[in-house]
């Protein structure tokens, strides 16, 4: 359980009220317009920006001030989620151990997350060799080995194409339902929530709206959501 | 799309560098052979230049790349400061920073004992003065251009200090680092007034040694001999160099801090400090000698009056015809005009000088012909800054805004006009202050070329310097700094705005 309480972000002329919960082995899409904060949202679960005042706890620990080694989560960047001058299983090892000193046991676990995200013969590239869906399972892969039980993806999948979109999101969901992950996934397409997502948060003016059921929150007419999913009128 | 502009004027630089090579070639052919053979001592000049430049390169490297991570992975008060004060260096003039160490480590400075100033110790702390604040800006620059991504993956991931240095912080300085050991040790193996000034019998470069045949000791065939050798390592380092001259020696702009969440253990913070400490120590006091001791001693006579007005005369011309030379050069950019722009740095002024002189000097030796051939050198010395400032503002005139214009139907004026100028306007404004900068603290040309009785502030500050008028040279060189310190600030602003 993610549980944000009475949160409020501040960063000069931008503000965010946050207080919500998130049950575990969700899967939540987070929508709203562009620059409303949905990814301070997943910046300030990961421990990247601080809340100004109010509580984050996960699983019932407090992790407000925690640093983001501390925390339970692994988080998936747009673009840069590989280091270019590492090979692909340097890049997933990396994620077990930062000295990339890894046991016999901890090697096949890196060769079997590539393995599960479709790259079991890429460990000896070097990203710059990879498309960009590759270098996106890499950074899945690392997910897998990472064993965190929840996951932050900020558009992780934006700049590729449709059919390869569908794919990973496919993937994402698998892994989610086999790990039991918690899933938090911040996208500018409603169609990719509607697909995967039990849930919806939607961030607008400065707040961060409580999650709703996916269908709840696609059959309302709220003005704001209306206006961002374009049916206003 | 090379222009009949860009042709000529890269026409032009070939005539003046042929000018200087040309004699130096017919007397070759026209020597007996065992002239040539190189002597001894040649052979230990060429190594002392080799030795000193090596030397100078490795500290300005070591310390620059280490203070600018200090100062990349810390944010603390003063930081700006650092930075903006360590692009100052780069536009004190050689002979003011020389007065500034010998205020503090010569005969009669305030540690007198504490440092061997000339000869090989001397010639070597100034040049790291010059080139550490230059390396450490270069590399804090790299280390800005990171991926914000890499430091948050490196935070979530628990790298510990090692592991990202090894992971983000050094493939980044790597690419750079041989591009700037190149460009260090191009400056410092061509340096000339520190070396004429610090060096002695025994600690003399290439250049120095070709100035002190040609002028001193009236010996032709030797001044060849060196001008040659002078060539073939000015060729091999600016072929090294050529990749960070293209992609911009003047002050990179400081981007936006990037958030970093490294862990910050006491001994790393002790060695940080301790570093920002030793590269400040270095860099500040010959800077604040000269202040404190010119205080007291500035002065405007009617002699440093005229100095002045003929300095900004000089720098003033020589900044106009360096732009006017730089303009197309930056434009084009084809490798003919990327070689031009770097004129003065494969045929470096002595060798320059040595050949006008043969040429032109000889036979026409008067204080036009003198000014002018300044001015010339000046402008070719200032080139390479003035090319690589504006070939980022030609950078950012898109193809877009080109299609605009034909679409248009723009003549060229027009395009100048309404795309390029608006655009370029910055840009210019900084290569022409950094023109001007170089030229009014120049003291090469002036001394490889003679003076004819025309005095300028550096050459002023030399003669003083040279009759032991401390006072009189305290207040000259002051003066200096504060007008081309003064400039260079308007020149960072410039930058950090455009």
């Amino acid at each position: 359980m993610i549980k944000l309480e009475k949160g409020f972000y501040r960063h000069q002329d931008f503000s965010l009220q946050i207080d919500l919960e998130i049950a575990d082995q969700n899967f939540c899409a987070i929508l709203g317009p562009s620059g409303a904060g949905k990814s301070t949202l997943l910046n300030i679960i990961a421990g990247f920006e601080s809340l100004s005042s109010g509580t984050l706890n996960i699983n019932g620990h407090d992790f407000t001030a925690a640093p983001p080694a501390a925390r339970p989560i692994s988080m998936v960047f747009q673009d840069h989620n590989v280091f270019a001058h590492m090979t692909v299983q340097d890049n997933v090892a990396i994620g077990i151990d930062p000295s990339l000193k890894l046991s016999r046991a901890q090697l096949v676990a890196v060769q079997a997350a590539l393995e599960r995200v479709g790259l079991g013969h890429y460990g000896a590239r070097l990203p710059s060799h990879l498309s960009g869906g590759e270098r996106q399972r890499v950074a899945l892969a690392r997910v897998l080995v990472r064993q965190s039980k929840i996951l932050l993806l900020d558009e992780p999948f934006a700049a590729l194409d449709p059919g390869l979109r569908l794919e990973m999101l496919k993937l994402v969901q698998d892994i989610t339902t086999e790990r039991k992950l918690t899933t938090l996934l911040v996208t500018h397409q409603p169609d990719e929530a509607k697909r995967v997502a039990q849930s919806v948060i939607f961030v607008d003016g400065g707040v961060v709206q409580k999650p709703q059921q996916t269908n709840t929150f696609f059959s309302q007419t709220l003005p704001e959501v209306a206006k961002y999913l374009g049916q206003s009128n | 799309m090379a222009s009949s502009y860009s042709r000529i004027v890269q026409a032009l630089i070939a005539c003046t560098i042929l000018a200087g090579l040309l004699p130096l070639f017919w007397l070759v052919l026209h020597s007996a052979v065992s002239t040539f053979a190189l002597d001894r001592s040649i052979f230990s000049v060429l190594l002392f230049t080799l030795e000193q430049a090596f030397l100078s390169t490795v500290f300005s490297l070591a310390l620059g790349m280490f203070t600018a991570r200090a100062l990349a992975r810390r944010d603390f008060l003063g930081r700006k400061a650092i930075l903006q004060s360590f692009a100052l260096p780069m536009a004190v003039p050689a002979i003011v920073a020389i007065l500034g160490l010998t205020s503090l480590f010569g005969e009669s400075g305030i540690f007198p004992h504490f440092f061997e100033l000339y000869g090989l110790p001397g010639i070597v702390l100034a040049h790291v003065f010059f080139n550490l604040p230059m390396a450490t800006r270069i590399f804090f620059y790299g280390l800005q251009t990171a991926q914000p991504e890499n430091f948050r993956l490196a935070a979530q991931l628990n790298f510990n200090e090692p592991a990202i240095f090894k992971h983000v912080e050094w493939p980044l300085l790597k690419t750079l680092l041989p591009n700037v050991g190149a460009l260090i040790f191009l400056l410092c193996s061509a340096s000339f007034i520190i070396v004429l000034t610090l060096g002695g019998a025994s600690s003399t470069t290439l250049e120095v040694a070709i100035y002190q045949s040609l002028r001193m000791d009236f010996d032709l065939p030797r001044a060849l001999q060196l001008a040659l050798l002078q060539i073939l390592l000015s060729a091999v380092l600016v072929s090294a160099a050529a990749q960070m001259i293209k992609a911009g020696i003047v002050t990179p702009a400081l981007r936006q801090n990037i958030r970093r969440f490294d862990n910050q253990m006491f001994a790393s913070k002790l060695f940080d400090v301790c570093l920002s400490v030793v590269a400040l120590a270095i860099v500040l006091p010959p800077l604040i000698a000269v202040v404190a001791q010119g205080l007291f001693h500035l002065h405007f006579t009617a002699l440093t009056m005229q100095a002045l007005s003929t300095s900004f005369a000089v720098a003033l011309l020589s900044a106009v015809v360096a732009l006017l030379l730089a303009w197309p050069l930056a434009k084009v950019n084809d490798a003919p005009s990327q070689i031009a722009s770097l004129a003065a740095f494969i045929v470096p002024p002595a060798v320059l000088a040595t050949g006008w002189f043969l040429l032109i000097f000889r036979f026409v030796d008067n204080a036009f012909t003198t000014v002018a051939f300044i001015i010339l050198l000046n402008s070719l010395m200032a080139l390479p800054f003035a090319v690589s400032a504006l070939r980022i503002g030609f950078a950012r005139i898109t193809r877009d805004h080109l299609k605009l214009a034909k679409q248009l139907n723009f003549s060229p004026w027009q395009i100048f006009q309404n795309v390029e100028l608006p655009i370029l306007r910055r840009p210019l404004a900084q290569a022409f202050l950094m023109a001007s900068v170089l030229s009014l603290g120049d003291l090469t040309a002036i001394t490889l070329l003679g003076s004819h009785g025309i005095i300028t502030l550096p050459s002023l500050l030399h003669i003083e310097m040279g009759h032991y008028r401390s006072g009189d040279a305290a207040g000259t060189a002051l003066l200096l700094l504060i007008i081309c310190g003064g400039l260079t600030f308007v020149a960072e602003k410039t930058y950090d705005q455009a």
